[in-house]
């Protein structure tokens, strides 16, 4: 909170309007990331009560902590220009707007509105923030699209768009494998055995029987993890940030009254705003690191019929002609060691 | 019956005897794009930057794709269409004949944003041997298509039928292509060519179905006509479709006289090997190279689902035309 507020400070912004505004507000946006990676070593899938539950607990705590200490930081550096007749000046925090919502829309928001986080005095922070808060507006959740790969977590909120994907930006197209679950398959040792099928499942390893039932239902894709869950994470987390959360949206349905059905349940939830909606694609190039074969999966052996069992080619194993030349490639090649 | 002259009852569409035309029909129609949705000329920086073999590469490399584009449009209209009674296999060759256009279109844009000399480009393949061969190759089967008739109730004609669609959809669109596809598309490996990268995604996108048809039709016509599947017969495809990739092998080796930064001429040509050998087994024959795929990093290009950073790259996985409710 200290180094956001201090960066207001430091910011060299190319308007007046905007100088104006960032110094008598002082806003910042703090937020979280690595919720999915987190989730993951716990042993939690992302559309679970237990997950909902632990995304309201973090959300509290961490905007307990943000308002707590700008409420210090204001005592300290004075309030922001424009603290008199804020909501925070009534001595009101994030959730309490909720009523005003209910009030404003005339119905119940639909969300569940009680603590999972037992320790925290809201009420002496209340007290607190109604004498001084150091900024108009302290917490958001960003994409991190880029900072998330820096940190080596997953972005924000977001889910694993899958198991193995590639990652398209501008410094180049990488495939981006979750290591969590590297983890525990070579814990059982099952990374060698089933890397490949999961590269031709388009990183879902749902149906992948080797993989044991408990891990499967952890790592599940963003396509695969029901669009309700996002928005009841996203709800959860609502309920305790005073801006917007950056929360993408994933979708295998190509249902419009499904999708409208979703939407309308984020508005219900008194969520914000959603952010980009990822549809599942449902035709992709042929793949070509796995051993696609159309005929089987079609169940027809075509020319095959013509070959007698006495002249059935037995499968060698395929030869490994040639050393690659691409360095990328030499770090995964045995005979280059 | 999917071979033979198409009648007056055959302009029905219902009811849909060949599941699997009819939806590869419209997923190639969600799948349409068009070439100027790509940004080409933001490429001219990083052409500015590649070596002489690297341009070299691209030059040869276009030199085969733009007319061999409209080689297959046309074998497709005299020399496959004609033969089918299925409707729903004439509504995707009429799609997949738009995605050739399309494709030569897409080519002639690369050909006008690019410092080429076309005259130089294309007569690379009158004086090029390997890629004469090439053309000799397929104009043998080219020719059959388009200046012959077949009869197609004949074993021979069948037969004939099956030589035609093995040479130009397997070999051609099933090999050689995908040879050309690994080239352009270690360049984007690279991080070069992003936007040339992001076309030839979506050309591949388009062959990728277009030989999952010739697949299908290969194994409708086998099935029901069984007495085409004879010993003989059955090696003389696979030696059409290894003759086809030994062009392509000699090909490659003037594509790539030295080689460039991860690819050289043998790299390739395994590459080409492996996926033959695919072909080979999806026909259910024996494979005749028994490679590995040398190019790991294929897997990267086409094999996953793709998170596009929507600032900084062009996603090519959108629909159009994408009923809404209930078809999966």
């Amino acid at each position: 909170m200290r180094q956001l507020d201090n960066l207001i400070n430091i910011n060299e912004l190319p308007i007046p309007e905007a100088v104006k505004s960032d110094k008598e507000n002082r806003a910042i946006g703090l937020g979280v990331m690595g919720f999915s990676d987190t989730i993951e070593q716990l042993g939690i899938p992302y559309d679970s009560t237990h997950a909902y539950d632990f995304a309201d607990e973090i959300f509290e705590f961490v905007s307990f902590m943000a308002i707590d200490e700008s409420a210090n930081l204001a005592k300290e550096r004075g309030s922001y220009k424009h603290f008199k007749g804020s909501g925070w000046s009534k001595g009101k925090v994030p959730i309490d707007t909720i009523e005003t919502l209910e009030k404003d829309r005339g119905v119940t928001i639909d969300v569940d509105k009680k603590s999972k986080h037992k320790g925290l005095g809201w009420d002496a922070l209340r007290a607190k923030v109604k004498k001084g808060i150091r900024n108009a507006t302290l917490l958001a959740v960003a994409p991190n699209a880029n900072i998330g790969l820096i940190a080596g977590t997953t972005p924000g909120i977001d889910p694993r768009f899958a198991q193995v994907f590639s990652r398209n930006k501008i410094s180049g197209k990488y495939l981006d494998i979750n290591h969590n679950l590297v983890i525990e398959l070579k814990n059982l040792n099952l990374w060698g055995k089933v890397k490949d099928i999961i590269i031709e499942l388009q990183g879902n390893i749902e149906s992948i029987s080797e993989i044991p039932e408990h891990i499967r239902a952890v790592y599940k894709t963003s396509f695969t993890i029901l669009p309700h869950a996002y928005i009841e994470i996203a709800a959860r987390a609502q309920k305790w940030v005073d801006q917007a959360l950056s929360r993408n949206m994933y979708l295998e349905t190509r249902d419009v009254d499904e999708a409208m059905n979703i939407y309308t349940s984020a508005w219900k939830k008194g969520v914000k705003t959603t952010y980009y909606l990822h549809m599942k694609p449902r035709h992709t190039a042929e793949q070509s690191t796995v051993a696609v074969n159309k005929s089987e999966k079609l169940g027809k052996i075509g020319f095959a019929t013509a070959f007698n069992q006495t002249e059935k080619v037995t499968p060698q194993a395929p030869i490994e002609k040639v050393c690659p030349i691409d360095p990328q490639e030499r770090l995964t090649c045995d005979s280059c060691q | 019956m999917i071979l033979g002259k198409a009648s007056p009852e055959d302009m029905n569409l219902h009811p849909i005897r060949y599941a699997w035309a009819y939806d590869l029909y419209n997923q190639a129609v969600r799948n349409t794009w068009f070439p100027h949705e790509i940004a080409l000329k933001e490429d001219l920086e990083d052409w500015k930057n590649m070596t002489e073999d690297e341009r070299h590469a691209v030059k040869f490399l276009m030199a085969f794709f733009n007319p061999a584009e409209l080689i297959v449009n046309r074998s497709i209209a005299l020399g496959i269409y004609p033969y089918l009674k299925s409707p729903e296999c004439h509504l995707y060759l009429a799609k997949q004949m738009f995605e050739e256009a399309n494709h030569c279109v897409a080519f002639e844009y690369v050909l006008q944003t690019f410092p080429f000399d076309r005259d130089k480009i294309f007569n690379l393949h009158l004086e090029t041997p390997s890629m004469g061969a090439k053309e000799n190759y397929v104009m043998k089967y080219l020719k059959r298509m388009t200046e012959g008739t077949l009869d197609i109730e004949s074993i021979e004609g069948k037969k004939d039928f099956i030589r035609n669609l093995v040479a130009t959809n397997i070999v051609m669109e099933g090999v050689w292509f995908y040879s050309g596809f690994m080239v352009a598309l270690s360049f984007r490996q690279r991080n070069q060519l992003r936007n040339f990268g992001s076309m030839i995604n979506w050309v591949l996108r388009d062959e990728s179905l277009h030989l999952k048809f010739g697949i299908n039709l290969v194994h409708a016509v086998l099935e029901e006509n069984s007495e085409l599947i004879t010993k003989d017969f059955a090696h003389e495809i696979g030696a059409i479709v290894v003759e086809g990739v030994d062009k392509e092998v000699a090909y490659n080796k003037d594509l790539f006289p030295t080689g460039i930064l991860g690819l050289n001429a043998d790299y390739v040509n395994q590459y080409v090997q492996y996926v033959a050998d695919r072909r080979l087994e999806e026909l259910g024959l024996p494979k005749h190279y028994n490679v590995t795929n040398p190019a790991k990093w294929m897997g990267a290009a086409t094999d996953v689902f793709e998170l596009v950073n929507f600032f900084e790259q062009q996603n090519t996985n959108y629909e159009v035309d994408a009923k809404a409710s209930g078809e999966k």
